[in-house]
């Protein structure tokens, strides 16, 4: 286990690394001029000549780019060409930010998905199963920011139990923080509900008809222990790796209910940066989202392998 | 009729008759005046933008947070005319070419500082500079750093390369604040200026904390004892916010966007007539449009009243292929182009056209811009003409707006219709996107320029505009008004034509 740990490690570096340079050359190809996006497009454009060279951006996308890396390895992730700030202390604020709301909404989602997903399962077809399938499906289906604007009218604005805006202001608490974190975090419980539920609900299905249960239940163990014991276990693996591979979009891909609610994390922070062509800052974060997405399937990856003793024992060899 | 009723209305807003009452944004209350009281916090909704940097900046969301910070020579208000601010008075020489302007006296920056004449010398040649990357060097290219100078230690001269007789409103182009002489280029951590309000903390792409000067010059103003401005992405975020009550009044906003608001009970619309409109441009120097026939038939083409009633409700005032908006005291008077399929074809046929032609038309994302392109792909379609829409990002339309045969451009109101006039259609200028001269109109803009005389001014603006409807080098089909939602709790925000923001007398109940 501690060798495969370690082999995973080292790919992650591996996994940065390409990842990076990929970033640096996708840059190129995004639509506009730096220094016009800078200045706008009414600055004479000897001035956008004159930024762009003080910018350094006429030399060659490899010279940027190894003097970006070798910058990035001695902790120097460098300045944002558009808000005039270090890239690092910025990136990563915005990151805890958004963690704190994956936090929020992971930890809203698996207890409700995986238990109504369980619950579903061991009666398909039933009264609760159609509910939720239904449910979960339309509300999986519909795009966040209608399911936010709804969230919003209706319990925002026409109940006004929740505030609009997920930040209220620099003097709340811990509790209003999370107080304001609330709808878009249901948000994201709204949309990613139905993949979840139904993930668990076939682990589930397929479980309890699986010879080892009807073995199990043979030799006499109670319902409970046949269900944690044999059932869960085996029904909850694919839905592990479901969950790392969200928690990597819900620390990035979160543009749309970022904006809406206006809550300043890294989502919004990298769609801005690629509009305006800020490679600094779009390559510091993304290189930081690469890096939870990748620790987030790692750990996903070793809570299988705790899960799952055919893997284990595959891995530690 | 309507139409006429409508002019007519503007025409009395531009002279400031009806203008007064919806520029201040309170409606005449009948019978109990209400006083302004101190104190309270005004959270502004503004859109996201970049570069809070007075000299380089152009984004209308940090425009508005430096206008409290820091502050112009004069104000240009709604009815156009001029209030002093730092500047007490001026008056000119040599035909408008040499300016003098006296400063207020005892004005105090935020770190203690007086202000004279060297901070505004420097403050205007850092703008004016060449490569100084400002708008406004662009705007000011008839004054040279070297010709500003000053006059004493409350006295500053400008001596420009040519007569511009409304000079004093471009001492009110948005870059031209006035910042100490020794500025050292870090607005965000180092804001120093002489306004209202005093920068507290600035957090990019999220918002700034504004806090009351309490050495302000106009003493007892500002009411406002602090103001909160949110940046937000998109302007659904910013109604939503203001359905909830979570933002009192919203920077600036597009018809399309706000209609939830117009019946929401917390809320009022300030609303102002502008001199904004979107120029559909053509490249008068390539085929097709090097035929003058073929740009009048495309202006024929255009069902304005149409335009505005979908793309606007209503709010906005027809246009005629020049920029001289009914706003302007200049009142240009002219017969009004109108739709005429019949007459356009039978133009693109004396072209050499008689069956169209196809064509790539460009546009930004940016408010109304690409339904109203496709209004006039549709309306095009009519006679012929095969509009294929390219609608592209902001930041890749203005890579190449100026260059493009066919593009759909936004043009901000100004105070002067000199201003863009000189911009968008002097023979060489960098802004010149159909790429049109003409000696005659040249040099009539010229005598505009220097001509002090109103009615003299209005003569020649009538010849200006014959001219422009005549060559055609833009389709200009209407001026849209400016939107400013505003919570009703909140009195006195004003609107303003350029989307400038003054929160001086502004106060909340």
């Amino acid at each position: 286990m501690l060798r495969y740990t370690a082999r995973r490690l080292m790919l992650l570096g591996l996994t940065l690394l390409v990842a990076s340079v990929l970033i640096f050359t996708m840059t190129t190809v995004l639509p506009g001029d730096v220094g016009r996006i800078i200045l706008g497009p009414f600055a004479q454009e000897s001035a956008v000549e004159a930024l762009n060279v003080e910018l350094g951006l006429n030399q060659p996308i490899v010279v940027r780019y190894l003097q970006w890396i070798g910058g990035v390895l001695q902790g120097d992730w460098g300045e944002s060409l558009s808000l005039n700030t270090p890239v690092l202390p910025l990136a990563l604020e915005r990151l805890g930010r958004s963690l704190v709301l994956a936090a929020l909404a992971i930890g809203i989602l698996i207890p409700l998905a995986i238990g109504v997903g369980v619950a579903a399962g061991r009666r398909p077809g039933g009264g609760l199963d159609r509910v939720a399938s239904i449910l979960g499906l339309a509300l999986g289906a519909m795009p966040e920011f209608v399911t936010g604007v709804v969230l919003i009218v209706a319990f925002g604005i026409a109940l006004p139990w929740f505030p609009v805006q997920a930040v209220t202001g620099p003097d709340g608490g811990f509790w209003a923080m999370l107080h304001g974190l609330v709808l878009p975090a249901m948000c994201l419980v709204l949309l990613l509900f139905a993949y979840l539920f139904r993930m668990t609900r076939a682990g589930m299905i397929a479980a309890l008809e699986a010879d080892y249960t009807r073995t199990a239940r043979l030799k006499g163990l109670p319902e409970r222990i046949v269900l944690r014991r044999h059932v869960l276990r085996n029904a909850l693996l694919p839905t592990v790796t479901v969950i790392g591979a969200q928690l990597g979009w819900l620390v990035g891909g979160l543009v749309v209910v970022e904006s809406l609610f206006r809550y300043p994390g890294i989502g919004s922070l990298l769609h801005n940066a690629a509009s305006n062509k800020d490679v600094p800052l779009l390559a510091g974060c993304t290189l930081l989202v690469t890096l939870v997405f990748s620790l987030a399937n790692l750990t996903a990856d070793l809570v299988y392998g705790l899960l799952n003793p055919r893997v284990r024992d595959a891995v530690a060899e | 009729m309507d139409l006429i009723d409508r002019r007519r209305r503007r025409l009395m807003q531009g002279l400031g008759v009806a203008g007064a009452v919806t520029a201040t944004g309170t409606w005449p209350m009948l019978g109990h005046a209400q006083n302004p009281t101190r104190g309270g916090t005004l959270r502004m909704a503004l859109p996201l933008a970049e570069n809070l940097e007075p000299v380089t900046m152009s984004g209308g969301g940090v425009i508005a947070i430096v206008q409290q910070v820091a502050e112009y020579l004069v104000w240009a208000e709604d009815d156009l005319s001029l209030r002093p601010v730092l500047a007490t008075d001026w008056s000119s020489q040599d035909n408008a070419r040499i300016w003098h302007f006296k400063l207020r006296e005892g004005v105090e920056f935020h770190n203690g500082q007086e202000m004279t004449s060297a901070d505004v010398v420097a403050s205007f040649r850092r703008m004016v500079q060449p490569d100084s990357g400002s708008s406004g060097a662009a705007q000011l290219d008839f004054l040279k750093p070297e010709n500003v100078t000053a006059d004493g230690r409350y006295g500053v001269r400008f001596a420009l390369d040519r007569p511009v007789g409304a000079f004093p409103y471009y001492t009110h182009v948005y870059n031209a604040v006035i910042l100490p002489a020794d500025y050292d280029g870090d607005f965000a951590n180092n804001p120093i200026g002489t306004g209202p309000f005093r920068l507290t903390d600035y957090r990019p792409q999220e918002g700034a904390s504004l806090e009351r000067n309490p050495r302000y010059w106009n003493d007892p103003l500002p009411y406002l004892d602090r103001v909160e401005m949110d940046f937000y992405d998109g302007s659904q975020p910013q109604v939503l916010a203001m359905q909830g009550g979570e933002a009192d009044a919203m920077l600036s906003a597009g018809y399309i966007d706000i209609r939830p608001l117009f019946e929401a009970d917390n809320v009022r619309m300030v609303t102002q007539p502008t001199a904004t409109h979107a120029q559909v441009t053509m490249r008068t120097d390539q085929k097709p449009f090097d035929d003058v026939r073929v740009r009048q038939a495309v202006a024929l083409a255009v069902d304005r009243p149409r335009a505005m009633e979908v793309l606007l409700g209503g709010n906005a005032a027809i246009g005629n292929d020049h920029p001289l908006a009914p706003i302007y005291p200049v009142g240009v008077e002219l017969d009004q182009r109108r739709k005429d399929i019949e007459r356009a074809r039978a133009l693109l046929a004396e072209a050499g056209y008689p069956d169209g032609f196809p064509i790539d038309l460009h546009v930004g994302r940016l408010a109304e811009l690409p339904q109203y392109a496709e209004m006039l792909q549709q309306m095009l379609s009519q006679v012929g003409i095969q509009a294929d829409l390219k609608i592209e990002p902001l930041n890749v339309y203005y890579d190449h707006w100026t260059e493009v045969t066919f593009g759909v451009t936004d043009w901000a109101s100004r105070a002067t219709p000199g201003q863009i006039l000189n911009a968008a259609f002097r023979g060489g200028a960098d802004w010149n996107a159909p790429k049109w001269t003409n000696a005659r109109f040249d040099a009539l803009l010229d005598d505009f320029e220097r001509e002090p005389d109103p009615a003299a001014r209005a003569e020649i603006a009538d010849s200006l505009a014959a001219i422009l409807q005549e060559e055609v080098p833009a389709v200009i089909g209407y001026f849209k008004d400016g939107f400013r939602p505003v919570n009703k709790r909140v009195m006195n925000l004003p609107g303003n034509m350029s989307n400038f923001l003054d929160l001086t007398r502004t106060w909340v109940t």
